[in-house]
This record gives structure tokens, C-alpha cells and sequence, in this order.
């Protein structure tokens, strides 16, 4: 019996192997090896500067969501006084067949989730960088500034858009996120929150910084001046606004042409997101969504950088906003810089035999005062003002999607900060003095008398698309008004339906046929407020209060 | 399963569909190389998959259909408890054993097994004719225009046709037929050649074959060789060895992705007046982003290739007659390469500038097992088994991908990756861990009554630190009733067994890592340079999750009466999953969107019929049926969200609502077409006046739009007119008919699904036509105009899509389908000897030859836009020597 001891010798041992490490409670113990834990982020130095970094990336991904043809960053657009949304899926909203009843606005959604994700993940990053131990002082004032950055700018535009929200600054955790939340956070409470964090943000951030694209105390302060006009602390508001304007690190670019060129982060950017094509940040359509279609079946035209590229027409420039910018036939930011409304034959292979490159696209049907719904249609499709803002000088013309940093704050808006806090406090000479800045540097005449009007609409020839409307319209009380009277296009506080001359349109440049005007009509006072979406609310107490109206 | 094997693929899946009672199998992929999903039972797990252990020799494997076909000899489904006890931490979701041929003892044999198949579409639904679709566009367009003195005028056709492309085709009549266009015929080639044989101490079988699928579009394609040895070695009375050895290497070619393109406008062909391919369909400038799929098909490549290595090697040793030990080991590896590449003028990527994306995978799996097993001779009337296991294994994946764009030309595709101007690498590396012991007590009584328990201890690693273990019991007794005196006399009853079981297994359906609280990398750019970020992602960690189980109760009983020609089973089982694991949704003001909870129950139970009978059944002339029945109900129990007093409530965010099944649409429901604008802005969803916001924009409301149902009732609608549907079929059956005359067969099989419901795109989507815009073309349907007061699809709009469609794309997906008909013809002895041949067999098979059902596509398993599903015809040799 050779054989069995030889077996013997063999299975016994490794059995009695096997058993003990298996048995070793080791074998089960996990160790991540491609991905760091949450620990390393909350606990080091290192990990707290990347959970910052992150909150860029957070804020960044808001506009890289493709869903809805890429349209939902730009739907506050949309609900302003300024565009036609003539199709595509923001003319839903736009059109205000959406967004009018917590059932039909989930896209809020994104609004409402972006928003509550960045403040969640700032109070963890700051809770985090307040506890621990070690780190160098600098670094950790750095890290809690830039959070509490975030976490002030997410509370203030949420706060401006949905109004009744719950706020906290403990960071979500698996022992508290069954709590359920049973009421709004009072509005006293929500402001002293974003200005403590804003004079944090102020006292601990740099003028400069070497990392193009960080926050800085320039940006810090233009948001609390737009807190204190929210606030009506004019006072307040002109000390910020002021400050950065005479920081000596901001100046306006000098010519409407400079402001969206390049890589978007010239002298006038108080913070733009940044993008790398092909490396970091995904392509938007945000420029699709804006710019006519202007070489579709046009002989003689083809889609160029200069002319902003291809789009669909799906959000246009309005005759209100067109009107307010040929105001000045000087002003320049409708030729072809931010907006653009001439468009020019520029293809010599495709030209008709009776065409010039280089004038102006006049097609024989499609205008703007044409005899047939379709050939105004087809206007409207092709050769309606566009907005340009968001294509980028190096872009393919041809693609729909394109990649380009995008501001969201500058300079040319504090100055409007400065002017209003100054016309407010009286001091009218300075409020012009402000405006004009804004004014010469585009070539438009300066000004010489102001009012709260003045001011209006120099915001809406210098901001429009780009999501700044709407939140002023509201904080100055004129959004129900401006909406029911300009939204879509057609003569000031036409209600008729499209196309109707009922009333007492005529399809004249002083009189034209209403389009795409829904929302005049289905605008209701109640609605300066968003609703929170059904799916929001459902996941919230059963008494939390919506909106007043919905 | 005995008719499992008549099909020509290699979607092992496809082969059990209809074969076993309780196993539900889906079509997920019809592309050559595709696969199908396989439920045992309902669904149990709402976030693992459902997905059975598959256990191929005595091992587990990953993939079904990495088994070739010609190599099985049989395929068994375990469903209850007390069978998958003894395969354990991953068999809660069933277990499919699958038993590879073996050598046997005698003269060496060699067979060889070929067929070919010819693949066609087949689908129930005509497309819109040319003049259908002409009609269809001039009301889509006139619908825009105004209404003038009470009456709508029509458009010219030139502004009906528009486009640089369109109208100069609709005046010539050039009408393209896109499916002509894009599909081709699919074509099956396989042969294998099997060599076994054995003696008192050896026995071996060897096999290789060879499997070539070219796929209804162009470039899709799958090939695959295997080879496989099965060796049993015999040492002394005492010890053998046993070790099986699978290699296969494979290569799938997969088409460009998004063709939708049946839809595409008729008016719009893949060529200019050169006969050249063109890009955009609409004209170069147009605003319609419809991209030509041939061009999209020419332009990209994506290769998929595979090489498996399977080795189990096995250890037998007898300590005594009763008393023997088994050491199982299992080596696995799995290596995918995986090349992409779309070039600068494919549609996606101009921007790109080309790009190609390439990956390896690594996939490793080790199993040891040693068993322990005593089994005394104590006398006829009492026997005893025992049987304890130890077991350890483990699945590594590592995968490194790289994506790369800026190419300089596209000459070299995806293998030219080096030269491209961008990179970015991602690395992801994951293991499970899972460590086991079980033990077993069976014990019989007089052949007669049989108890059996188990209990099993596993850990898993993918659990929280204190949580890792759980230990399930598990209990099976058998009786069998017509070995009892009172049966004696009853000549027809052949069998009569009574099988009842209890237990339960455990279920760990989790990611490695997730209880840890791992972070996302979310980088960003200062300064025109890439800067590390990482945060947590959407999902909260839970640090305390631990194992979900599910405790079946199961009760059978076989039988067989008149001389066995009549044979089956009933069965009935319940299945209580508890402590499942759930992702829940959480309020976008906890800044996640979702965490993970053991909180969530479900339950499945059914009945499941087996019935074969022998209606003839002589020595020249034999015909069998056999019907399987299977009916399942499935429930969420429990969400795992609860209201402000602790009671289960629904998650609405994840369409999951307690006490309905797993697999629901929650929509508005369709009732009609309203047929004058006074009916449609006097409906619920019309302004009602006052303060309340009405559901539509009254814009949207208007004769030809669609009417929802109000099913509460109260006038108004809104969120509380949606109905949750049931998506999953009430049962499903299988008939199969097998008559055999002389040396001939003719087997018929038919699947019938009944009670399934399915969301169809082609009735409410834009890419699909199902929006009745017109701008792409569609299921030819019964739409409103002015003049046909339809009250089945609503007026075409060429504005957008009418308001409230998808109410209409949920549809009826029951059927009835002839899966097989083949006919195979055995060559008689005589004629075999004179060949010099030991079997020899012709066979054709027909598959999916037709099917009934209201579910208008390809297949009613098959999603509008996937690989279309096929019908073939195999003729195929099978001959041994």
C-alpha cells in the first residue's frame, strides 16, 4: 500500500492548508486597487484639494448633459423675454408646454440635482478640511474658500429658482439620508448662509491665481454683489462691485469681438469653465441649439467660423432683443460678434451667377414679413438673428457639437451691478459712468440720463443667452410683465395666437404676425418661481411646501 | 433536453428556450455572436442581474456561450433551494448544469457534424408605401398650415418635398427601399470533428470546431474555433484523475452603432447620380442630421477578439468502500481585445478627427474545492450520505482601455492608434472573493421516503467588514408513493414521487468595493493643463450591507402512468427574497441620486407543468408531444423607501412600486383620438377654468390628438392617471411535436408567450417613424385627417411630435411562434454498413418560420433599432465512423 500513504502525504496537508486560509478572515478583506476610497479624499491634504478640483467637474458636467439635444443648460434662456424658441426640445419649455406644473418639468430636475450635489459635497469637503489635522494653513483656508464658493453660489441659484429649499450644511451621510425633510429653510436663514460663505470666500481667496480657471475673490465678490442686490443692500452691492471694477485686475476686452474669442479667459472673465477638447469636459450643443441654419438650400452659402457655424434655429434672437440692438445702428453686438444677423453669400463654388460673395443673404421667399407661414418659417429657420457666443474660433462649421470654454461670469455684468447699486444710492453720474463702460466698449453711443430701464436693457443687449435674464427680470420684479409682453415674437403685448392678426397684427416690421409666443399666454404670476418637479417632491415630506400656485 | 440542440447558433441560451419548465429566456442580442438572457423563475434580485449559475462539468463559468454546442451532451436546470444548496454563494438565481460528452469504453469513434445556414429578416409590419408615404407627408405638412375660411389647404409639393435631395427624388419617383439597401443575407457555416474512445483505465474525447457567422448587415460578423479534451485517467483502484481542457478563440465583428435605418426617408438614397455613397442623406448643408448607415457602416470598424483557456483538473481518492475524497480545482482565463475605430468622415468623427478605441480585459477565475464524502453500507433498508465541502474562489478582472483621437489619416484604423494626436487611459481592476463550507445529510429509507439536509456557510468579500458571512439551512424530503403496498396493484402507475423542500441560499448581487465608499474621478483643466479630481458619484456608500436571501419552498410530483406513456411533473414554489439588496432613490437634496440598502423583499411563486405523452409509440412508427407550462408571478414586496411613519412606499424615480412585479411601464394610458377641438379643450386635459393648471398646453389640444384616459375618474388628468403595466409575460409554453418513421424525424416546436407587454418604437418614437411626423417614415397606421376621423393614431403633425405619444407605444408582445421544424432522416443499418459507417444522418431545420403577434418589429423580443432577429434554414450532415 505504497500508493495510499503517497496520497496520503499529498491531500492531507493541503486540505488542512486550505482550511486555514480560507478561514483567515483576510481572504475577504477588500482592497481597492484602480480607485482611491472616500477616506483618502476626506482625510488627506491631497484628497481634499481633488474633492475642490471635483467641484469644478461638477459644475462643469451641468453643461455637458447631452440629454434634450443638449438643451437643458440653456432652458433658463429659454423662459426669458429674449428668444423665439421656434423647435427642438427646448421650445417645450420655452414655449412654456413644460416647466408650468411640478408633472411636466422634469428637466428642472437637472437644475434642482446639479445644484444640491455641488452644496452636498462642499459641506463635506469643508467639514473635512475644518477637522483635520495637519494641514497647512494656507492650503486649508484654500480649500474651505472654494468650497464655501460653491456651496454659496449653488445655494443662491437654487434659491433664485425654486425658492422654497431645504438647506443644510451637514453633508449627506448613510445614518442621516433617511431623514425625511419636512420643511424649507427660511429665506433669512438661506441668505446669512451664502453671505457668510461669500466673505469667507473674500477674505481667503487671491485677486490672481496661476491656475487659470479658478475662482478667485474677483468672482467671490461679483456674486455677493449680486446677493446684495437680491438683498436691495445697494449699499453693499456697490462696495463689491466696485471693488472688483477698480481691483485693477479685471478690464473689459476691447471690442465685443474679444470677449467669447479664443479660450474665453481674457481680462473680462471673472470664471470660466474649462474644457479641453478631446482630453477633459465633453462637446455641447449649446451653439446648435442657437445658431439658424443659414446655408441649408441657400446657393452661395455654406456654414463658416465667421458666421458662428451650423445650427438648427431652435433658440433665436426675438424682434424685442433685435430691436433693443439696432437701437444704435453703431452698436456692434449684433454684427456678427455676439449675435449675428446679416448673413453674407460666402461660398464661390456653390454661388448663383446673379450673387456677390460677401453681401448680405436675401432670399426671394424666405423673409421675415413673408407672404406665407411657410416661407416665415423657413425665415425663421434660416436667416433669424442668431446667437454666436458659444462657438468656438477653432471649431469645425459643420459639426453640431462643439467644445469651447464658457463663462460664467464677467466683468461687463459687474459694471451693470455697479450701475444699478449707484443709481439706487443716487449717484447717477457714476451709474452712467458704469453703463457706458459697457456701452462705449461696443461702440454704442454712451448715455447721458439713466433709469432702472436703462439698465434693463443694456443687460439684455449685453447678456443675453447667457442664462442672466431670467434671474433679473425676476429680482427686479418685471418677469411676469416682460414674458406676458415680449416672449417669442411679435409686437410688444400681442396675445393672439400664431400667426393671427386678431390682434391687429399685420405683417408689417411695426406690427408683425405672432410666433412661437405661447408663453405669453401661459405665463401666470406665480410662476417667478419653478416648480419643484413631481419626482423631487415625491422624495421629499408629504407636507414640504411647494410653490405657492402649482 | 433532448430537442435542445437543434438549432444553428452559437447562443447556447437560444437551445434551452422552451426545453424547461420555470426558464424564461429572452432575446438580448441577435448579432452573430449575440446573446440571450436567461431567467430561472422570475426575478428575485432587483439590482444583480438574474442571471443562473452556469456549471459546466461540475465548475461555474461566465458565459454559456462560450460552450461550443456540438460538445454537450446534456443540459440540467436546478430551481429549488435544496439542489443549488450545493453550488452555493452565486446559484440563488438558478443553476444550469451542462455536461460536456465523455469517452467511452470501446473501438475508437470519429464524428463529424456540418451545417449551413441561410439567415433572412423577417418581420409582421409593412412600412409605408411610396404613395402611403407621399399622403402621409401632405398631411403632416398641411396640419402646419393655417386654417382659412374653415378650410386647411394642402402645400405644393415643392414645399411638401424639401430638401436639396427629396423633392428632385419624389418628381422622379426615385423611392428607396432601405432595408434592401442595408441587409443582406445572413450565412452559417460549422463543422466539427469529434474523436473518442476508451479502455478499463482511459477514456478520452477530443473535439474542434469551427463556427463562421456572416450577420444580415454588413461587416457584422462572428467566427469562432474550439477545442476541447475531456480525459478520465485511472490510477489504481483507489485514485483517478479527471481533467477537462476548453480553448477557443474568437473574433466578432460588430457593425457601426445607431442604423436606424428603415426609417429614413424613401426620397433620400445611400447614392449620388455617380453612384457614389454620400454622407448626409438631406444634402450636404441640410439641417436634418440623417447620416447615410452604409457610409456610417464603411466608415468604422470594431473587432472583438476573444481567446478562453478553461482547465479543471480533478482528484478521486477512496479511502475505504464508504469513506472518499474529491479535490476540484478550476484555472480560468479570459483575454478580449477589442479594437474601435471611426475615421474623420464617419459621421461621429469629424471632431474628433478620428478615433479609436482599444481595450484588454483580463478576466481570472480559480475555484478549489475539497470534498469529503461518506457514504456506509448499512442495509438495503436504510441508507446514508454524507457530504462536506470546502471551497475558495475567486474572479479577478483587470481592463485597460484607451480611447485616442486626432489621427493624421485612417489608413492603418485602430491598430494605428500610436500616431493619434490624444489619449486618454482609463485602468479598472476588480476581484470577488468568495469562501464556502457545506454540509450534507441524505438519508433513504426503503427506496421509499428520502430527507435530505444541507447547510452552507459562505463569506463574500464584496460585503461590509462584519457582514461578510451568512449561513443558509436548507431541508428536501421524498417520497416515493406508488412503491407503497397500497399502489401494488395499480398496473398503470408507473411512478408516483412526492418531492416537498425549504431553504434557502444566499445572493450577492454587489460590485467589489461598493461598501468601502470608493470615489469617482472627476478631473478638470487649470490653465489649459488636466488636474486630478475625485468625489463621491451619484451613489452613497452603505457600509453595512451584507448578504440578500432567498428561501424557496417547492413542492413536486412526478409521474408516470400507463406503461410510462405518460410522463411529468407538477411543481409549485414560492420564493420570499428578503434583506434584498436595493438601490433606492434618494431626494436630489441629499445631493446623491441614489444609495444601496438591504431593505428592499420580493416574491416570486408559480406553477410549472411537464407533460410527455406517447400517443404511438411502436418499433417502426413514434409520435410524442410534450408541453411545458410555466407561470410565474412576480412582487415587489418591499421598495426599501419608506414614508415619514416607517411604512413601505414606492420609488417612483425607479418605476418600482410594492406589491407589482419588478418589470413594469408606468405611462397614461390611450383612449382614443379626440375628434373635434371642442372635445379635446373641454377634456380633463384641457383648461377647466380657475386656478388649476391644465395637464396640456391648449395648443396642443385640438381634433386628431390624443385622448388619455382619466381612470380616476375626477376630471382632471394628471400624475394620477398613470397606470404601473406588467412588462413580463403571465406564462409562456412550449409545445413540441416528434414523430418518427423508420429512420425519418419530424420534430415541430412551437413557444407561446402569453400575457407580455412591450414598449414598441416604432409606434411612439421619432426615429422610428412612430411620431407620424413624417420627417423619417413608419408603420404604415390608421392616422386621423379631416376626412378619416381615425380614433387609433393621431393626426401627423410635421411640426413635432404630437402631443401625449408614448401613451401608444406600449403594446400587447404576446405570441405564438414556430421555433423549429426540422427533419432529419438516419440512414438505415444496412446502407451504414456498406459505407463502412457507424451512424450517419441528414437533417434540415427550419427556425422561426412564422410568428403570430400584434407586436409590430422584427421579433416581439427584438427592440426597434437592434441587430434584427432572423429567420433560418440549416441543412446539415452528421456522420460517425
Amino acid at each position: 500500500m505504497k500508493l495510499k500513504k503517497i496520497n496520503f502525504k499529498w491531500v492531507l496537508p493541503l486540505f488542512s492548508i486550505l482550511v486555514v486560509i480560507t478561514s483567515c478572515d483576510s481572504f475577504l478583506e477588500e482592497e481597492p486597487t484602480s480607485q482611491f476610497t472616500a477616506d483618502l479624499i476626506f482625510n488627506t491634504p491631497d484628497g481634499l484639494e481633488a474633492g475642490v478640483v471635483a467641484l469644478y467637474s461638477f459644475q462643469r458636467a451641468f453643461w455637458e448633459n447631452s440629454a434634450n439635444n443638449g438643451s437643458n443648460a440653456i432652458v433658463i434662456d429659454s423662459r426669458d423675454d429674449l428668444t423665439i424658441p421656434r423647435g427642438g426640445e427646448i421650445s417645450n419649455y420655452g414655449r412654456m408646454r413644460n416647466g408650468t406644473t411640478p408633472e411636466n418639468s422634469g428637466v428642472f430636475s437637472s437644475y434642482w440635482r446639479t445644484y444640491y450635489r455641488i452644496i452636498d459635497r462642499a459641506n463635506a469637503i469643508i467639514q473635512a478640511a475644518e477637522n483635520i489635522q495637519g494641514m497647512n494653513e494656507e492650503r486649508r483656508s484654500q480649500v474651505i474658500a472654494e468650497a464655501k464658493f460653491f456651496r454659496a453660489n449653488s445655494v443662491f441659484t437654487l434659491f433664485k429658482l425654486f425658492n422654497n429649499i431645504y438647506i443644510t450644511t451637514e453633508p449627506t451621510t448613510p445614518e442621516n439620508v433617511s431623514d425625511i425633510i419636512l420643511d424649507k429653510t427660511p429665506e433669512a436663514d438661506i441668505y446669512a448662509l451664502i453671505n457668510d460663505d461669500l466673505s469667507f470666500a473674500i477674505a481667503n481667496l487671491e485677486w490672481t491665481t496661476n491656475q487659470t480657471g479658478r475662482i478667485t475673490q474677483g468672482t467671490a465678490r461679483h456674486v455677493k454683489a449680486d446677493v446684495a442686490l437680491w438683498q436691495e443692500n445697494w449699499a453693499e452691492a456697490k462696495l463689491q462691485s466696485e471693488a472688483v471694477i477698480s481691483s485693477g485686475n479685471y478690464a473689459l476686452a476691447a471690442s465685443p469681438r474679444l470677449v467669447f474669442a479664443g479660450e474665453v479667459n481674457s481680462s473680462e472673465i471673472l470664471w470660466a469653465l474649462q474644457f479641453k477638447a478631446q482630453i477633459n469636459g465633453s462637446a455641447n450643443r449649446i451653439n446648435f441649439n442657437l445658431m439658424p441654419n443659414y446655408a441649408e438650400l441657400i446657393p452661395g452659402s455654406k456654414y463658416s467660423i465667421e458666421q458662428g457655424g451650423r445650427g438648427f434655429g431652435w433658440l433665436t434672437l426675438n424682434n424685442y432683443l433685435r430691436d433693443l440692438l439696432n437701437a444704435d445702428p453703431d452698436d456692434e453686438r449684433i454684427k456678427s460678434t455676439y449675435y449675428i444677423q446679416d448673413y453674407l453669400y460666402n461660398d464661390a463654388a456653390t454661388l448663383p451667377a446673379n450673387q456677390t460673395l460677401g453681401t448680405k443673404i436675401v432670399h426671394p421667399n424666405w423673409r421675415e414679413f413673408g407672404t406665407t407661414n411657410q416661407n416665415r418659417n423657413f425665415w425663421f429657420i434660416r436667416l433669424n438673428a442668431g446667437c454666436k457666443k458659444y462657438f468656438p474660433d477653432n471649431g469645425i462649421p459643420t459639426e453640431n457639437n462643439q467644445f469651447k470654454n464658457i463663462p460664467m461670469y464677467r466683468l461687463a455684468e459687474t459694471y451693470l451691478f455697479a450701475a444699478e447699486a449707484n443709481l439706487m444710492l443716487g449717484n447717477d453720474v457714476a451709474a452712467i459712468e458704469n453703463l457706458n463702460r459697457v456701452r462705449v466698449r461696443s461702440k454704442a453711443a454712451p448715455i447721458t440720463s439713466i433709469t432702472m430701464q436703462s439698465i434693463i436693457d443694456e443687460q439684455a443687449r449685453e447678456l443675453a443667452f447667457e442664462g442672466r435674464r431670467w434671474y433679473m427680470l425676476k429680482r427686479t420684479g418685471n418677469l411676469y410683465n416682460y414674458v406676458r409682453d415680449h416672449a417669442g415674437y411679435g409686437w410688444a403685448g400681442d396675445l393672439s395666437p400664431e400667426n393671427s392678426t386678431a390682434g391687429g397684427a399685420n405683417n408689417t416690421p411695426s406690427r408683425p404676425l405672432p410666433y412661437r409666443s405661447d408663453a405669453r399666454n401661459s405665463i401666470r404670476p406665480h410662476m417667478i418661481n419653478w416648480p419643484i418637479p413631481l419626482a423631487e417632491m415625491n422624495l421629499l415630506g408629504p407636507n414640504y411646501p411647494q410653490n405657492d400656485g402649482y | 433536453m433532448d430537442n435542445a440542440l437543434a438549432i444553428p447558433t452559437t447562443n447556447v441560451a437560444e437551445m434551452i428556450r422552451g426545453q424547461a419548465a420555470g426558464v424564461q429566456i429572452t432575446l438580448g442580442s441577435a448579432r452573430p455572436g449575440g446573446a440571450s438572457d436567461i431567467l430561472i423563475r422570475g426575478r428575485n434580485s432587483i439590482r444583480g442581474g438574474n442571471a443562473p449559475l452556469i456549471v459546466l462539468d461540475g465548475f461555474p463559468i461566465e458565459d454559456i456561450n462560450d460552450i461550443n454546442p456540438d460538445d454537450i451532451s446534456s443540459i440540467e436546470v436546478l430551481k429549488d433551494a435544496s439542489s443549488q444548496a450545493i453550488y452555493g454563494a452565486r446559484a440563488s438565481n438558478g443553476v444550469i448544469l451542462v455536461t460536456t460528452k465523455k469517452g467511452k469504453e470501446g473501438k475508437v469513434r470519429v464524428s463529424l457534424n456540418s451545417f449551413t445556414t441561410v439567415q433572412q429578416l423577417t418581420r409582421n409590419f409593412e412600412l409605408n408605401s411610396a404613395d402611403e408615404f407621399i399622403a402621409l407627408r401632405r398631411e403632416a405638412v398641411r396640419t402646419t398650415n393655417p386654417v382659412v375660411n374653415g378650410i386647411q389647404a394642402y402645400s405644393p409639393d415643392e414645399v411638401n418635398f424639401n430638401g436639396a435631395t427629396e423633392f428632385p427624388a419624389f418628381l422622379a419617383g426615385n423611392f428607396v427601399d432601405w432595408e434592401d439597401e442595408v441587409l443582406r443575407s445572413g450565412l452559417i457555416n460549422s463543422h466539427t470533428l469529434s474523436v473518442s474512445g476508451g479502455n478499463e483505465n482511459t477514456k478520452i474525447f477530443t473535439s474542434v470546431n469551427y463556427f463562421d457567422q456572416k450577420g444580415l448587415i454588413p461587416t457584422s460578423g462572428f467566427k469562432r474555433g474550439s477545442f476541447r479534451v475531456n480525459l478520465n485517467q485511472k490510477i489504481n483502484d483507489r485514485a483517478s484523475i479527471e481533467a477537462n481542457l476548453n480553448v477557443s478563440t474568437a473574433a466578432q465583428e460588430r457593425e457601426t452603432n445607431n442604423l436606424d435605418f428603415i426609417t429614413i426617408s424613401p426620397f433620400t438614397g445611400p447614392f449620388d447620380v455617380e453612384g457614389n455613397l454620400v454622407r448626409d442623406l438631406a444634402g450636404a448643408n441640410a439641417s436634418s442630421s440623417s447620416i447615410n448607415p452604409l457610409w456610417n457602416i464603411r466608415e468604422s470598424e470594431n473587432d472583438i477578439k476573444t481567446d478562453l483557456y478553461n482547465l479543471n483538473l480533478v482528484a478521486n481518492y477512496k479511502f475505504t468502500k464508504s469513506f472518499s475524497y474529491k479535490l476540484n480545482t478550476l484555472v480560468s482565463r479570459k483575454f478580449t481585445d477589442e479594437g474601435q475605430y471611426i475615421s474623420r468622415i464617419h459621421s461621429q468623427g469629424v471632431t474628433p478627427s478620428g478615433r479609436a478605441n482599444v481595450s484588454n480585459t483580463l478576466r481570472e477565475e480559480y475555484l478549489i474545492e475539497n470534498i469529503f464524502n461518506y457514504s456506509p453500507e448499512i442495509n438495503d433498508n436504510n441508507k446514508l450520505d454524507v457530504l462536506f465541502v470546502q471551497s475558495i474562489n475567486q474572479r479577478n478582472s483587470s481592463r485597460t482601455s484607451t480611447e485616442a483621437t486626432g489621427f493624421g489619416n485612417d489608413i492603418l484604423g485602430y491598430d494605428g492608434i500610436s500616431s493619434a494626436l490624444d489619449f486618454i487611459t482609463q485602468r479598472n481592476e476588480e476581484q470577488y472573493r468568495i469562501s464556502s463550507f457545506l454540509g450534507r445529510v441524505q438519508y433513504t429509507l426503503m427506496d421509499k421516503y428520502l430527507v435530505n439536509l444541507t447547510g452552507r456557510r459562505d463569506g463574500a468579500s464584496v460585503f461590509a467588514e462584519n457582514n461578510k458571512w451568512g449561513f443558509f439551512p436548507a431541508v428536501a424530503v421524498a417520497w416515493q408513493l406508488h412503491k407503497e403496498t397500497m399502489f401494488n396493484n395499480v398496473e398503470s402507475l408507473n411512478e408516483l414521487k412526492l418531492r416537498m423542500s425549504y431553504g434557502s441560499v444566499g445572493n450577492q448581487s454587489l460590485d467589489p468595493f461598493t461598501t468601502l465608499g470608493v470615489v469617482d474621478n472627476f478631473p478638470y483643466i487649470f490653465g489649459g493643463a488636466i488636474v486630478a479630481g475625485n468625489l463621491p458619484g451619484g451613489v452613497l456608500p452603505n457600509p453595512n450591507l451584507t448578504w440578500e436571501t432567498s428561501t424557496t419552498t417547492n413542492i413536486a410530483l412526478d409521474y408516470g402512468l400507463f406503461n410510462n406513456r405518460l410522463r411529468g411533473t407538477v411543481e409549485y414554489y414560492n420564493t420570499n427574497t428578503t434583506d434584498l439588496l436595493t438601490d433606492i432613490s434618494l431626494g436630489g437634496n441629499s445631493g446623491f441620486s441614489s444609495t444601496i440598502t438591504n431593505g428592499g423583499e420580493t416574491r416570486n411563486s408559480g406553477v410549472e407543468l411537464l407533460m410527455t405523452g406517447d400517443i404511438i409509440r411502436n418499433n417502426a412508427f413514434k409520435w410524442s408531444l410534450t408541453g411545458i407550462f410555466t407561470r410565474n408571478r412576480n412582487e415587489i414586496v418591499r421598495t426599501g423607501i419608506v414614508d415619514v411613519d416607517g411604512l413601505p412606499n414606492d420609488d417612483l424615480g425607479r418605476n418600482r412600486f410594492a406589491g407589482q412585479p419588478i418589470n413594469v411601464r408606468r405611462s397614461f394610458i390611450f383612449d382614443g383620438i379626440f375628434q373635434t377641438d371642442e372635445e379635446a379643450l373641454a377634456s380633463p386635459q384641457g383648461t377647466l377654468g380657475g386656478t388649476v393648471t391644465p395637464f396640456q398646453n391648449a395648443t396642443t389640444l385640438f381634433a386628431g390628438a390624443i385622448k388619455l384616459k382619466d381612470i380616476n375618474n375626477d376630471g382632471v388628468i394628471n400624475d394620477d392617471d398613470n397606470v404601473v403595466t406588467a412588462l413580463d409575460p403571465k406564462w409562456f409554453a412550449s409545445l413540441a411535436s416528434n414523430f418518427q418513421y423508420k429512420g425519418f424525424e419530424l420534430l415541430a416546436d412551437f413557444y407561446i408567450v402569453e400575457g407580455a407587454m412591450r414598449y414598441n418604437p416604432y409606434l411612439a418614437d421619432f426615429n422610428q417613424g412612430g411620431t407620424l411626423t413624417s420627417v423619417r417614415n413608419g408603420i404604415k397606421r390608421d392616422y386621423w385627417t379631416p376626412e378619416n376621423p381615425s380614433n387609433t393614431a393621431p393626426r401627423p403633425d410635421f411640426g413635432g411630435a404630437p402631443a401625449n405619444i408614448s401613451a401608444l407605444g406600449l403594446t400587447d408582445a404576446s405570441y405564438i411562434r414556430l421555433r423549429t421544424l426540422s427533419l432529419s432522416y438516419n440512414v438505415s443499418r444496412p446502407v451504414l454498413e456498406k459505407l463502412k459507417m457507424n451512424a450517419a444522418r441528414l437533417y434540415v431545420i427550419g427556425s422561426n418560420l412564422f410568428t403570430i403577434t400584434d407586436y409590430k418589429s422584427y421579433s416581439p423580443e427584438n427592440n426597434a433599432g437592434d441587430f434584427p432577429d432572423t429567420r433560418s434554414l440549416t441543412l446539415g450532415l452528421n456522420i460517425t465512423l
